[in-house]
């Protein structure tokens, strides 16, 4: 009984004090605090409501040097003229209110941009080799397609797809397709027929952390996150218990090392093989330096210089578009092998039979000139794998060395199995 | 003991009953205010202390007075009327995706002798921050230099001399044309409002959307004033890019087919009071 007296006597000083209270409940406190934005600069904090971006940007390797207006606040070469309140009067936005989207190309078009970090430093950014220049440079960068397309996406603005997906810890996952296998006969180092046949699906998944603002230092882009299947093709191959495993896009010299030993060790020309790599050392040699020793020599040049020595790489460059790309050349075998390149076919002189050396026209040359891009590696790779070769020499020897004659089959990567018969 | 009790009633009986001072409910409801004089008479801040409070936090007195302050607003802090008694009226038109030009309400006044019954609104509108903030010129459709809320309160919004608080004080000039325009989101604020890169727009145009506050009003305060935002963001973290190698015996190339979202990541953020 207590109790409910007490209750009762509860609830009633309540409502007496609630019907009593003079107090207003508002809702959304705060809505007339209204931020003074007159001061010179920014004073409505971009963090306020992007601590994560912070976050991304505090751990990124590229541009935690710099506040959010250096980026989206960038007028420099945008002519956009945002909105400011500062001093007495005010500007009223344009093309833009508060931020604008960047594109990466904005800072990193032309010639690049020189702008003031956190710390008031002048920095440089640097222009976006070719990409960064009208119709994004030579049709040589092996990835202006991605940034075309990127282009025209409407996933971010501009072509920042393609910046981002590289560049920084944005995820991807990549579906490629392409042929299966191709069939070709070899008569007189003659193509006398070909065919391509199947469909090879390849799916890659390159996992990050998914921020956007988390940017990458280059090393840390690796080509074989994406190529994958090339990845798998050189460092697993296909098992060939026999021999050296079928490994596409690791061509080797064809040499009397191959039959003596195996095909890991100098070349006749006195240094290591350029394209071929030893098993034992495949999963950890093959990163970008590999990739780049092909695909952007230029690059590997400036960075290699006993290789470049070595390799005589001044004058392969030349043979190669390598200076005018972003990162990776779209190349054929004959850029640098072809007929008056530096590194022209030259017969084995361990060996007799002169192989497709000094043939007219020059084989190296038909091949790049005929068969599509796609193709023209692994035609010559139908040979030049050394699971391929084999060991024993003799009547098999005079084959190929002497007559050119092969029937081949090989598949894409990442199998790469090839049958070499005559 | 009973008889303590009855005799407490009684004493306290008889005491209500020759006690001449009248309890009352209310008090001071008959106590009317006159409000035929030219400026109001009624005193928003009885109702609305909060708001008064936050606009009096938003600058030091001291600085206003001394006529040091930039911020427009921190001048309304006892002028209500000039948001909420407005005769602008703008009004966002999707079809155009712009804002045009819409008479001002009809607020009820007691000036003078007679009265103005309201029509739109009594004392006070819920305003639109766009109604003022989104007007290219006024171009004699409003005549606002004529509304009787801001007669000879120029000042007050354009920067000048006028009093405030009874003192005679200076506000740094802010200019007639365009000085207040929210532009860059496209909305026809000025003639150069293009708002084509905007970074924000679609938050503005959500904003207009959504039915809590008036117009786009909840974008404007999300970040001109220091309400606390909480904010669910749904972001793409990854990429689905679709390449076929396209090709004949002769010729082929990397087709990039598709570049579409792979994937999401969600976080929560707090924008603190």
């Amino acid at each position: 009984m207590k109790k409910i007296i007490v209750l009762i006597l509860f609830i009633g000083v309540a409502s007496l004090t609630l019907f009593a209270s003079t107090e207003v409940i508002s809702l959304f406190v705060g809505q007339h605090s209204f931020i003074n934005i007159s001061d010179e600069g920014n004073q409505i904090s971009c963090v306020g409501c992007h601590h994560h971006i912070e976050d991304e940007l505090n751990h990124s390797m590229i541009h935690a040097d710099l506040s959010c207006e250096a980026c989206h606040r960038f007028n420099g070469t945008t002519d956009i003229t945002f909105a400011s309140g500062d001093r007495s009067g005010s500007i009223p936005g344009e093309e833009a209110h508060a931020a604008y989207t960047p594109r990466c190309l904005d800072c990193h078009g032309g010639n690049g941009v020189w702008i003031v970090n956190k710390t008031g430093s002048s920095v440089h950014a640097p222009p976006a080799k070719a990409f960064g220049e009208e119709h994004y440079g030579s049709n040589y960068s092996a990835h202006k397609t991605l940034v075309l397309k990127a282009n025209v996406s409407n996933t971010c603005i501009g072509e920042n797809e393609a910046c981002l997906v590289c560049h920084t810890n944005y995820s991807c996952r990549i579906s490629y397709s392409y042929f299966y296998n191709i069939d070709y006969n070899i008569s007189n180092w003659n193509i006398s027929s070909f065919s391509f046949d199947g469909t090879r699906n390849y799916d890659i998944q390159w996992n990050k952390s998914g921020a956007k603002h988390e940017f990458l230092k280059l090393s840390d882009i690796k080509c074989t996150k994406c190529h994958k299947n090339v990845y798998d093709a050189l460092v697993n191959g296909t098992s060939n218990p026999s021999n050296e495993d079928y490994l596409t896009h690791a061509p080797v010299e064809i040499d009397s090392t191959g039959s003596n030993n195996s095909w890991d060790t100098d070349n006749p020309w006195g240094h290591y093989r350029y394209h071929y790599i030893p098993d034992a050392n495949r999963a950890e040699r093959v990163n970008n330096n590999y990739c780049f020793r092909c695909h952007n020599v230029n690059k590997y040049a400036s960075e290699h210089s006993s290789e470049n020595a070595t390799y005589d790489l001044g004058n392969v460059t030349d043979d190669t578009n390598s200076t005018e790309v972003h990162c990776s050349e779209a190349l054929t075998c004959a850029i640098c092998h072809g007929s008056g390149r530096t590194k022209e076919v030259i017969d084995n002189p361990d060996y007799g039979g002169s192989g497709h050396n000094e043939t007219i026209p020059d084989f190296v040359d038909e091949v790049a000139s005929n068969y599509a891009r796609t193709f023209s590696g692994d035609i010559c790779m139908g040979c030049h794998e050394a699971a391929v070769h084999p060991d024993d020499g003799g009547e098999e020897c005079s084959r190929c060395h002497n007559n050119g004659n092969a029937a081949v089959n090989i598949q894409s990567e990442p199998s790469g199995y090839v049958t070499n018969t005559a | 003991m009973k008889r303590m009790i009855m005799f407490a009633i009684a004493v306290l009986a008889i005491s209500i009953f020759v006690l001449p001072v009248t309890l009352s409910l209310f008090s001071g409801q008959h106590r009317w205010y006159n409000i035929s004089p030219q400026e109001n008479q009624i005193p928003c801040k009885k109702c609305h202390a909060d708001v008064y409070e936050e606009m009096m936090n938003m600058e030091p007195l001291s600085k206003k007075i001394a006529g040091q302050s930039n911020s427009p607003h921190s001048y309304m802090d006892e002028n209500c009327e000039l948001c909420h008694r407005t005769c602008f009226n703008m009004t966002y038109n999707p079809s155009t995706g712009k804002y045009e030009k819409f008479p001002g309400f009809t607020y009820a006044s007691g000036k003078d002798e007679g009265s103005i019954p309201g029509v739109e609104a009594h004392a006070a509108s819920t305003i639109e921050c766009m109604d003022c903030h989104g007007i290219p010129m006024d171009a004699k459709y409003w005549n606002h230099w004529g509304y009787e809320e801001y007669k000879g309160r120029c000042f007050l919004c354009h920067g000048g001399t006028g009093y405030y608080r009874g003192k005679f004080i200076t506000v740094p000039f802010r200019g007639y044309s365009n000085f207040i325009s929210a532009g860059g989101f496209g909305f026809g604020t000025t003639s150069n409002d293009t708002g084509e890169r905007a970074a924000h727009k679609q938050f503005v145009l959500d904003s207009i959307i959504n039915p809590d506050m008036e117009d786009a009003n909840e974008a404007c305060i999300a970040c001109h004033t220091k309400i606390q935002v909480k904010l669910n963001f749904n972001v793409t973290s990854s990429l689905m890019i679709s390449v076929n190698d396209t090709y004949n015996q002769s010729a082929s190339y990397w087709n990039v087919a598709n570049i579409s979202p792979g994937g999401y990541i969600t976080y929560k953020e707090v924008k603190e009071g």
